[in-house]
């Protein structure tokens, strides 16, 4: 199990040792509660901490620049790491199922060349990834750009 | 995301106070106050949990150092960072680190990776500077 993961469960064990104090007013679960408070208040900063770099489970829809990709065919599972198009928002990482598009249809990460994955959801819940072929929208015409100094 | 963290950690930390000071108060246990009582546990639970998914899939600024397979990378100039996708030895799922840019590390992982082609393997250590920064190395696998 990942750090972060039990760390999250303490944590809400903790807290349940607090509520159930609270609830059921008994004196003898206060100091029980007071050193589970103690505990749980450093937590959440020591789970934040440690989920960053491990993959995400919950990848978004929409399109993005395939930076890299490693295939795990044993847990029939992709680790992708994902750009958005603005180039201002960091990569992030994801693990996306292997859908029966699976493996070939997938092209290889290039720093150079990224290519482009359009991802969704399906009603139950099962996530696909396809190659696309994708282009930006040009801005619309007319619209004024970045750093033009206007007269008004 | 080092901001975002002390922020929620923080709301959490100051939800968890509000429910251990409502123990104390020396009131009845009433619908009403079990009701607030679980309402404040739900936000000191819910909100790291929240920031915890939402921290998942972020780069690692702090990685650990040793030797990594290179899985992929980005350097970003603007921010100042080098994101690298590294493969762990037994653990399936590759780790998003983060280290600063700098031209000449950025320059060799660019020449090493051309050289390596897009099959080839590189390796990637990754140490600690005398500041405490974490610096990077790529070599060429064999």
């Amino acid at each position: 199990m990942a750090a972060y993961l039990a760390l999250s469960v303490l944590y809400v064990a903790l807290v349940g040792v607090i509520l159930a104090a609270l609830v059921t007013g008994r004196r003898a679960l206060r100091p029980l509660a007071v050193l589970a408070g103690a505990v749980a208040i450093w937590l959440p900063h020591a789970m934040l901490t440690e989920a960053l770099g491990h993959v995400s489970p919950f990848p978004p829809n929409g399109n993005y620049r395939l930076l890299a990709s490693k295939f795990d065919l044993e847990r029939d599972t992709v680790y992708v790491l994902l750009a958005g198009y603005d180039g201002l928002s960091p990569p992030r990482s994801y693990r996306i199922p292997l859908s029966e598009y699976g493996q070939e249809k997938l092209p290889e990460g290039s720093p150079y060349d990224p290519p482009d994955v359009y991802i969704s959801r399906g009603d139950s819940g099962e996530v696909e990834m396809l190659a696309i072929d994708y282009e930006p929208p040009d801005p619309p015409k007319g619209t004024r750009n970045y750093g033009q100094i206007g007269n008004d | 995301m080092n901001a975002d963290a002390l922020l929620i950690s923080s709301l959490a930390a100051a939800a968890l106070v509000l429910l251990l000071s409502m123990m104390f108060v020396e009131w009845r246990p009433s619908v009403v106050w079990t009701g607030l009582g679980a309402a404040v546990a739900m936000l000191a639970v819910g909100l790291p949990l929240g920031a915890l998914v939402d921290a998942l899939g972020s780069a690692d600024p702090s990685p650990g150092t040793g030797d990594y397979q290179l899985v992929g990378w980005k350097g970003d100039e603007y921010s100042g960072l080098v994101y690298l996708y590294l493969g762990r030895k037994g653990v399936p799922a590759p780790y998003l680190a983060a280290v600063p840019f700098d031209y000449e590390s950025a320059l060799d992982l660019h020449e090493k990776a051309r050289l390596a082609g897009p099959r080839g393997e590189l390796q990637v250590t990754i140490s600690l500077s005398e500041a405490g920064a974490p610096l990077m190395r790529a070599t060429l696998g064999e």
